[in-house]
């Protein structure tokens, strides 16, 4: 294993620790850290490379309250991040607070949750800050023992002197510890001393979510608050002409109509009115009787339909980027045995989380409080400066728990209307969209069209590899600089590196659609194409598709990986959970008639995921998925029970977009108000799913996106082994076709 | 004004008759813990009881509870049996870990508190139709079960995460 262990390296770092005297005079430990990464943190949309503090706080009574800097979106970082330092520092969970932070970035660094990246951003942070408060009360007690501190031992909360057998409890010592100098060389802990990391950990908000007592956005409360609704443009783009009020105020409890103006990044906010009321009733029962005219938006009556001819047409042109040209795909081809050419395509994506986007501000001369469901406080803090004028540091952006993320979240224009709306009215504003308004506005996970074409020799080994992805480009959506096909496709995806002609190719085709990062970004999409393909390449050759992944990817190695997860990607980890994939998942055992297996494997947000779903489809075409085994290699599991959550929910949403979902556009607009339109996976729905966790002393990567992007193709390499359809586009739906498309 | 009960305290309400309860208990009397979803009746985040009942009160009006007694996640502590004064599907839920975001579980547990009132060793066929009706978008699915079952005392299965594999 040439990645580094957790436990390898001595952290000297004494300048970024800060002690000081807690306000009830216990213990106050400040660790700052500047991100090791840059290349990593580039990688996800706000995060800049900056500094990570960690704050701990003990108290004389021997409590604990570490603070969580991250949004909690149900990925568990309230409780997984906390729990490494109190890992280090040996102290009992149970006398453990989590206070969430609120937006401070000049404090915390960045503070966001995206790209699967919190643990592995405060991984080090974390331990210093626990290692050093533990090494500082280990010197308090030394100190009034008189004994050489390495003689000190440390558990559950108290420091011991074996020889004497002298016992002291941190609360007892917090207040001299306080003010001691930090010692020299503070060590974290080795893996294999770990009393807390890789147990199951339940998460620290639960009791008061099973009483109903836990605060989402849409809890918020503020004196004097009025309930908004937004009428929203009927085709994207389009703006507002003109509108009478004067129906929508005739309604009781509606107190006021404002015209929303957009800005001119369409993820920032778009132009709508708003219906202000004393109650969310009110406001609803306004935005019905409210009359709006709206221009058409700049590309009018947009459709999905006609995206995809047009996406059929621009497939057949060469890519306008090329992230990749190694050797020479057309030599290749020329001089192949046999060349395989498939086409994949992907739809939109609408993040659906169960709590509608919503956001509560108080805009004030001197400054704002905003109370937001969100995962980038930092970019709601800029929009709300923008919009008004204020300084950021007069902008508090209170973190709520959110009910669900996804990615939909990442962006701040929900919030942005609240402080819009709250500023016009000169009153705290609580902003609401309803399920129509969130399915229908949202910013959809890309739709895509992806075209591979494998060069094969004459043992079936594939030589040369064209992929060719047009899709509708998120970033060019919001005019980013980084150009359009970032984050669309990924240079050094697999098999890049593998194959020595590989050429990768993007165009994207501009639309008013709204698109924006979602689970697993496209890795949700090009996995399907890729691993698929894979798929075909084996069957075609009469190969295993599991042996010929694994001599795909060659000998163990570290290859660059510049995108989610790197700076590399090792194929010996990655062929690794492949091999326990296929032994767990019973690969090549038989099946019976009507069912399948199949398998596929991929690398992203730093973690391996190889996966085998096994399936049933009746002789009438009806499919069930029954057992998905999800074998990942995330490094140190943290917390298991949090782990196993984000892999069965990860696994359930990439079966959701494999099996149901899509939205579709009509006439300039998304077509489904509700989840009858628009259904996700539901109780009777859900196959059984395994979880493995490959053992490892490698510090952790991220699970919230990792076990997503193998689900659709699995399942659809297993109904090509069970009925010999190829599924070449999502979503698969609930019959299979009675012949291949 | 409409009057109903609401976790054992009686209100009269002075909101227009058509208002949905889910509104009413969140707007009006400051009752958060039931969730607004969808508003329609198809994802059961906004489930509350009517006396063991389960319904959605997004799209039930408040005339039509007149004088109904609610329950509601925040009252169903008040009406537990365990020692903490939690209900048992309440400790259930914090024993198997279930909520990832949090937000639909106020509609999973009052769902789950109905069906075992109704059936207290439930089939799966019943706890498959019963729970089917509110929707997790974080997945939480096999611990719902797994958290009904212990609930109900009934054997849970296995762990969902295998031994971990030894490199």
């Amino acid at each position: 294993m040439s990645a580094r262990d957790a436990g390898e390296r001595v952290l000297t770092r004494r300048d970024f620790v800060k002690v000081g005297t807690a306000a009830g005079g216990g213990l106050l430990v400040a660790v700052t850290v500047p991100t090791a990464s840059t290349s990593l943190a580039k990688a996800v949309p706000g995060a800049e490379p900056t500094v990570i503090n960690v704050f701990i706080e003990i108290a004389l009574d021997g409590s604990v309250t570490i603070t969580a800097k991250n949004p909690e979106i149900g990925q568990g970082s309230k409780t997984a991040l906390p729990l490494v330092v109190a890992e280090e520092l040996d102290v009992e969970w149970s006398r453990v607070r989590v206070r969430q932070a609120d937006l401070d970035e000049r404090s915390y660094g960045a503070q966001f949750a995206g790209g699967s990246w919190g643990l592995r951003s405060s991984w080090d942070s974390l331990r210093i800050a626990g290692a050093s408060a533990r090494a500082l009360l280990v010197a308090a007690a030394a100190g009034r023992w008189g004994v050489d501190a390495a003689e000190c031992t440390t558990e559950a909360g108290s420091v011991a002197h074996p020889a004497t057998g002298r016992r002291l409890g941190y609360g007892e010592l917090a207040a001299e510890a306080a003010r001691l100098p930090m010692p020299r060389d503070v060590e974290p802990k080795r893996p294999s001393e770990y009393r807390l990391l890789g147990s199951r950990v339940p998460g620290v908000d639960n009791p008061a979510i099973v009483r109903g007592s836990q605060r989402f956005g849409l809890d918020v409360r503020v004196e004097g608050m009025l309930y908004a609704v937004v009428s929203r443009p009927p085709t994207y783009g389009a703006t507002v002409v003109d509108y009478d009020p004067e129906r929508a105020l005739a309604v009781p409890g509606v107190e006021a109509v404002r015209r929303i103006e957009g800005r001119p990044n369409p993820t920032h906010m778009v132009d709508g009115v708003a219906v202000l009321a004393n109650s969310t009733w009110a406001a609803l029962n306004g935005r019905e009787a409210l009359d709006v005219e709206w221009s058409p938006g700049p590309r009018g009556a947009e459709s999905t339909q006609d995206l995809r001819a047009r996406f059929a047409e621009v497939i057949e042109q060469p890519g306008r980027t090329i992230l990749r040209d190694d050797g020479d795909v057309a030599t290749a081809e020329a001089v192949a045995a046999q060349v395989i050419e498939a086409d994949y395509e992907v739809p939109f994506l609408a993040h659906a989380p169960m709590e509608p986007q919503n956001c509560t501000a108080h805009v004030r001369e001197d400054g704002c409080d905003i109370w937001a469901p969100t995962q980038s406080p930092g970019t709601v803090q800029q929009l709300a400066a923008a919009i008004t004028g204020l300084p950021r540091g007069s902008i508090a952006v209170h973190m709520q728990r959110v009910g669900g993320g996804f990615g939909r979240r990442l962006l701040g224009d929900y919030a942005a209307e609240a402080v819009y709306l709250s500023d016009a009215v000169g009153a705290p504003v609580q902003v609401l969209w309803t399920r129509d308004d969130d399915l229908r506005h949202g910013y959809y996970r890309p739709a895509g069209y992806h075209r591979l074409r494998a060069s094969l020799d004459r043992d079936g080994r594939p030589t040369g590899w064209l992929h060719r992805l047009v899709s509708t480009s998120r970033y060019e959506f919001r005019n980013d600089p980084a150009g359009p096909a970032a984050s669309e496709m990924y240079a050094d995806d697999f098999p890049a590196g593998c194959i020595p002609d590989v050429r990768y190719e993007y165009s994207s085709v501009p639309t008013s659609i709204p698109t924006g990062a979602w689970r697993a970004t496209l890795h949700s999409g090009n996995a399907f194409a890729v691993q698929s393909f894979v798929d075909e390449l084996a069957h075609a050759a009469g190969r295993d598709p599991v042996e010929s992944r694994l001599e795909m990817l060659g000998e163990p190695r570290e290859l660059p990986y510049g995108d989610h997860g790197g700076p590399l990607f090792d194929t010996g980890r990655m062929a690794h959970v492949i091999r326990v994939a296929a032994e767990r998942g019973e690969w090549g055992s038989p099946v019976g008639e009507g069912r399948g297996r199949g398998f596929a494997a991929h690398f992203t947000f730093g973690t391996y995921a190889a996966e085998v779903a096994e399936i049933t489809v009746s002789p009438d075409g009806e499919l069930r998925v029954d057992r998905i085994v999800a074998v990942l290699d995330c490094g140190i599991v943290v917390n298991r029970s949090s782990a196993e959550a984000q892999v069965q929910g990860g696994v359930l949403q990439g079966l959701d977009a494999a099996l149901h979902s899509e939205i579709v556009i009509e006439d300039g607009l998304a077509s489904p108000r509700n989840f009858d339109g628009y259904p996700l996976l539901r109780f009777n729905q859900v196959p059984d799913v395994e979880a493995v966790f490959v053992e490892s002393t490698v510090p952790p990567y991220g699970l919230g996106e990792p076990p997503l992007p193998p689900v659709a193709p699995a399942v659809a390499n297993a109904i090509f082994a069970a009925t010999g359809r190829r599924i070449r586009r999502l979503p698969i739906r609930r019959r299979i076709p009675s012949t291949s498309p | 004004m409409i009057q109903l009960t609401v976790n054992g305290v009686s209100h009269d309400l002075e909101v227009p008759p058509d208002t949905p309860l889910l509104w009413a208990l969140r707007d009006t009397l400051g009752l958060t813990g039931t969730k607004y979803g969808c508003g329609v009746a198809l994802c059961g985040a906004c489930t509350v009881l009517r006396g063991d009942e389960p319904i959605r009160s997004c799209v039930e009006p408040v005339s039509g509870v007149e004088g109904a007694s609610i329950t509601t996640i925040e009252g169903l502590a008040l009406t537990g049996s365990a020692p903490t004064g939690l209900d048992p599907v309440q400790t259930a839920w914090l024993e198997e870990d279930v909520p990832q975001c949090g937000y639909c579980q106020a509609g999973q547990i009052l769902t789950a508190v109905a069906l075992l009132r109704r059936y207290p060793s439930p089939t799966d066929e019943q706890i498959e139709r019963a729970m089917t009706g509110v929707l997790c978008r974080c997945g939480t699915y096999h611990r719902v079960r797994r958290a009904v079952l212990r609930a109900a005392g009934l054997p849970t299965g296995r762990q969902a995460d295998s031994p971990e594999a030894r490199r």
